[in-house]
């Protein structure tokens, strides 16, 4: 029988294994084991009141050992979970963007590195978190060797002149720790206080302090800083559990329960609360009285708490009042979605939005003054408690219960709108195949609503006039605020534009000269957020200067070829025609750099003019722009760009910019066709269609092949070959592909007229007959 | 691009504001890219007391390619030839494009303070170095007072 149940319960048929429990108990008369496995099916089912009934008697009946409770452990987990996760309270992409913050620790970052998502932790607790797994963005980088990576250095800097004291207190409680570790814990206790007298607003240090306190045994100081951390930072998961190690200490396990449940709720990875949360439990429950119904009143009424109205009526009240242990873990669990709510809202105090709502606040309230905790068990509380809705399953509205529920739910837009903002901001992020659009909303509107996303979410703190200084945050290529900051393995920093172009010449960084070939292939090229965060909060008014003048500059790479003074960008290469495709392998760095160009701007497109003699600045007169339809790049930072002939132009005047040629030119087309010489024209194409055709069928089958792999098949004919611009398709075809001189085919290119081409394709194509017969 | 790069002006008003002891450079008036140079003499070095002009361009890929860099006053060193051209590492393939003329120019005077016949570019006087290194500090002492003192920038 005993088997079947525990076979039930392994496949989650928690009913069932119950159920056959229950009937063996009945058969075979209690026993510890059994009501155990009563008591984990019922866990595990999520009936909690049945289930403290029958751990109780399983605690009575015998000695169960903590281990013993990893189900209730895991149920209680479950249910957090599972409620944290309807209200919304998805705790990775809760994380806020911070500015000087580690999202580990919620501390000033301490030898901040940035990783390759552009999210920047302490050194230490990167090191620590062995998940490879990006606690904003939740990137997994499986490559991850924080060693590997260096401070970063503008941050740190920053940081230090910023913000010395804390600098001095990190300094202080990196000694404390080293204390710790050789267990002088009152040494260490010295450092930290120490420190805190520096920075009395940092939670780390009370909750380290309390920790070492923990270990001396002097509890109650141990839960004095840990309740500071919790108020200091509700959203951080360790303070709650160092609160519920003080409180275990102090021996009060039911609050340690509740402490450790809390902890759990912010992040239910943590080992140490579950094993700790069942430590305490096991206290809670081997703490039972015996069957003595004038010693549970008497601790009950020593000891009123939230828990204790749920132990108690686990076995005492629930007999008679069926729903209400039901209801009080329901409020236990509300106070679980609290604590993960407020650490959700959570801001730090110097910019904490004020007050909720005084309904909100009353509806809290009247959960915890609830009359029915207090004194659980009395007629008069089976009275009250029936007459106060928040214990009731199904609550009329205005209820305190409906009303908690109307919060949740008017919190969800609140939440809604900061995902909304938190997927904005990474639509913003620089993206190789996008690129920008010249014409997007304009850099004030831009700032503004970055700065509300901020303002919503950073940890501004007020800097001193005097710390501040805009050449903190300047690139040292271009010299200017940085924008679209980067950070490079070996720490340094740069505007992303500036480094993709430094590393078109050389894969080291120019600071250090340490490889970047690795951070070249993986192309990511993700803004360090919290530079970004820190230019935009201190210094908005330089942030739009700047923003405006990228925008300038794109704006006027975007114009190229508008008219004949915007110049375009030139490719010196080989001649490129209309409608035929032009694959190209860019490696020359001028090139990688006008290529990011092209595409940033949106325009897509350049000019391709042929190269005539050694000195190519004398490029050809004519060219053929080329639209780039795909880049495919090597790890290297070449590229292979599939492109194919647009328009042909004149070139007027040439130039250079950023390295490469650039030229004023006239777009060229073809002369309207008289509709009188149409047939003639019509008949001229037929026969040089023809002539080609034939020159192609004489051809060796390997160069067939090798004009087809690169040009593709001869295109159709057109049936009215005056309606393009450029001039039919066909025609631009065979003059790619016959064996002709560049100056023919710059000739040919030159033409402003389809017959004029025709008659000069029909000589060639009787040259190359004569010859080949 | 348009006019001249926020780069070179900041860091022509820098070196002007701030600038390497021993070291002048100042920007052409016709040509914001060329700078005149004087480099004093490091003391201790045999070339202490002389004044050397160069000059100094950037191109117009700089900063992603180096200044280019000459000296105008003849100098006796095993780095730098008879037309002034100076072998630096810096100034060839390890540039930065994070170096600037600052750095440039304070390896230039470090490169006076200790000169490297290991890695000539006059190999006569590399050579002479090698042999003999008094008397070649001697000549170095020499073509100082000789070239170096006393002279007007040539045009």
């Amino acid at each position: 029988m005993v088997d079947l149940a525990r076979q039930a319960f392994s496949t989650n048929n928690f009913g069932l294994a119950a159920e056959i429990y229950e009937r063996t108990i009945k058969e075979n008369g209690p026993q510890a084991d059994l009501y155990l496995g009563l008591a984990d099916s019922f866990a595990r089912g999520g009936q909690f009141t049945k289930a403290f009934d029958a751990y109780t008697n399983a605690f009575r009946l015998g000695r169960v050992t903590p281990e013993k409770l990893k189900h209730l452990v895991t149920a209680l987990i479950e249910s957090l979970s599972q409620d944290s996760s309807s209200s919304g309270g998805q705790q990775n992409s809760m994380k806020k963007s911070c500015m000087f913050t580690c999202v580990l620790c919620r501390g000033l970052l301490n030898d901040p590195v940035t990783i390759k998502c552009g999210h920047t932790f302490c050194r230490k607790c990167l090191e620590r978190d062995r998940t490879k797994t990006c606690k904003v963005c939740g990137i997994v980088h499986y490559r991850l060797k924080p060693a590997n990576i260096r401070t970063n250095v503008v941050l740190s800097n920053l940081i230090h002149k910023w913000f010395p004291d804390s600098c001095r207190a990190a300094e202080l409680k990196a000694e404390g720790n080293k204390f710790f570790e050789k267990r002088d814990f009152e040494r260490a206790i010295k450092f930290y206080s120490e420190a805190i007298s520096l920075s009395d607003a940092d939670h780390l240090l009370f909750s380290n302090r309390s920790h070492a306190y923990n270990a001396l045994d002097q509890y109650d100081k141990a839960l004095e800083d840990a309740e500071k951390v919790v108020k200091m930072r509700p959203d951080w998961p360790k303070g709650f559990f160092r609160k519920g190690l003080a409180l275990y200490g102090l021996g009060r396990y039911e609050e340690a329960v509740i402490a450790f449940l809390q902890c759990l709720a912010l992040d239910k990875e943590v080992t140490s609360a579950k094993e700790y949360l069942s430590k305490s439990l096991h206290m809670v429950l081997s703490q039972l009285p015996p069957d003595d119904p004038k010693a549970l009143q008497r601790q009950r009424e020593a000891n009123p708490s939230l828990f204790q109205a749920l132990v108690n009526s686990n076995f005492n009240i629930s007999t008679f009042l069926p729903h209400i242990t039901a209801n009080t873990f329901n409020q236990l669990k509300q106070i679980m979605n609290d604590t993960v709510e407020e650490a959700s809202n959570f801001m730090p105090p110097s910019q904490a939005c004020s007050g909720a709502s005084p309904v909100l606040d009353d509806a809290k309230d009247l959960l915890k003054v609830s009359p029915y905790l207090q004194e659980p068990g009395s007629m008069l509380e089976k009275h009250r408690c029936n007459s106060v809705p928040v214990l009731k399953e199904t609550s009329p509205p205005g209820s305190p219960e409906s009303v908690l529920r109307q919060r949740s739910r008017s919190q969800s837009p609140d939440r809604k709108d900061l995902e909304t903002q938190g997927s904005r901001k990474r639509s913003r992020n620089p993206s190789v195949n996008q690129p920008l659009s010249p014409t997007h909303s304009s850099p004030q509107k831009c700032l503004r609503s970055e700065a509300e996303e901020k303002s919503g979410a950073s940890d501004k703190k007020a800097i001193s006039e005097d710390l501040l200084s805009v050449e903190d945050l300047e690139c040292s290529l271009c010299y200017r605020l940085f924008y679209k900051p980067v950070t490079t393995p070996c720490g340094h920093s740069f505007c992303c534009e500036c480094l993709d172009r430094c590393m078109d010449h050389q894969t080291s960084c120019p600071m250090c000269k340490s490889s970047l070939a690795e951070y070249l292939a993986e192309r990511r090229s993700t803004m360090t957020e919290c530079l970004q965060a820190i230019i935009v909060n201190y210094f908005e008014k330089e942030y739009i200067d700047r923003q405006k003048i990228h925008e300038e500059e794109i704006n006027e790479l975007a114009k190229m070829g508008l008219d004949t003074q915007h110049e375009i960008p030139v490719f010196v290469c080989t001649l490129g025609f209309p409608s035929v495709p032009c694959p190209l392998h860019i490696f020359e760095p001028r090139y990688r750099l006008m290529i990011r160009q092209c595409m940033e701007s949106g325009t897509r497109q350049f000019g391709m003019c042929a190269c005539l003699s050694d000195n190519e600045e004398n490029f050809s007169d004519y060219g053929c722009m080329l639209e780039v339809r795909d880049v495919h790049f090597f790890a290297d930072g070449r590229s292979l760009v599939d492109t194919v002939g647009g328009r042909r132009f004149r070139v007027l005047g040439r130039s250079k910019r950023d390295g490469y040629n650039t030229a004023k030119v006239e777009f060229l087309s073809d002369d309207p066709v008289d509709q009188a010489v149409l047939p003639e024209l019509q008949q001229l194409q037929h026969d040089i269609y023809a002539d080609m055709k034939k020159w192609l069928d004489r051809l060796p089958a390997v160069h067939k092949a090798r004009i087809s792999q690169h040009f593709g098949t001869i295109p159709t004919m057109d049936p009215n070959p005056s309606t393009n611009p450029n001039g039919p398709h066909w025609a631009w075809w065979c003059i790619a592909v016959l064996p002709i001189d560049t100056r023919v085919q710059l000739a040919l290119l030159a033409m402003g007229s389809f017959k004029e081409r025709l008659e000069a394709m029909k000589k060639v194509l009787q040259y190359l007959g004569k010859r080949h017969s | 691009m348009a006019g001249l790069p926020r780069r070179i002006i900041k860091e022509t008003q820098r070196l002007q504001a701030d600038p390497v002891p021993g070291i002048s450079a100042i920007p052409d008036e016709a040509n914001a890219r060329h700078f005149k140079v004087e480099v004093a003499g490091p003391v201790k070095s045999p070339y202490e007391g002389g004044t050397f002009h160069l000059e100094l361009f950037l191109p117009e890929e700089y900063p992603m390619s180096a200044p280019k860099v000459r000296f105008m006053t003849r100098i006796y060193h095993p780095n730098i030839d008879k037309l002034g051209r100076i072998c630096l590492d810096i100034l060839k393939d390890k540039w930065s494009p994070a170096l600037q003329i600052r750095t440039v120019l304070l390896s230039i005077q470090a490169l006076l303070s200790a000169p490297n016949p290991d890695d000539p570019l006059d190999t006569n006087v590399a050579e002479a170095w090698k042999k003999d290194e008094e008397s070649a500090i001697e000549e170095a002492r020499q073509f100082t007072r000789q070239h170096a003192m006393g002279n007007k920038p040539q045009q």
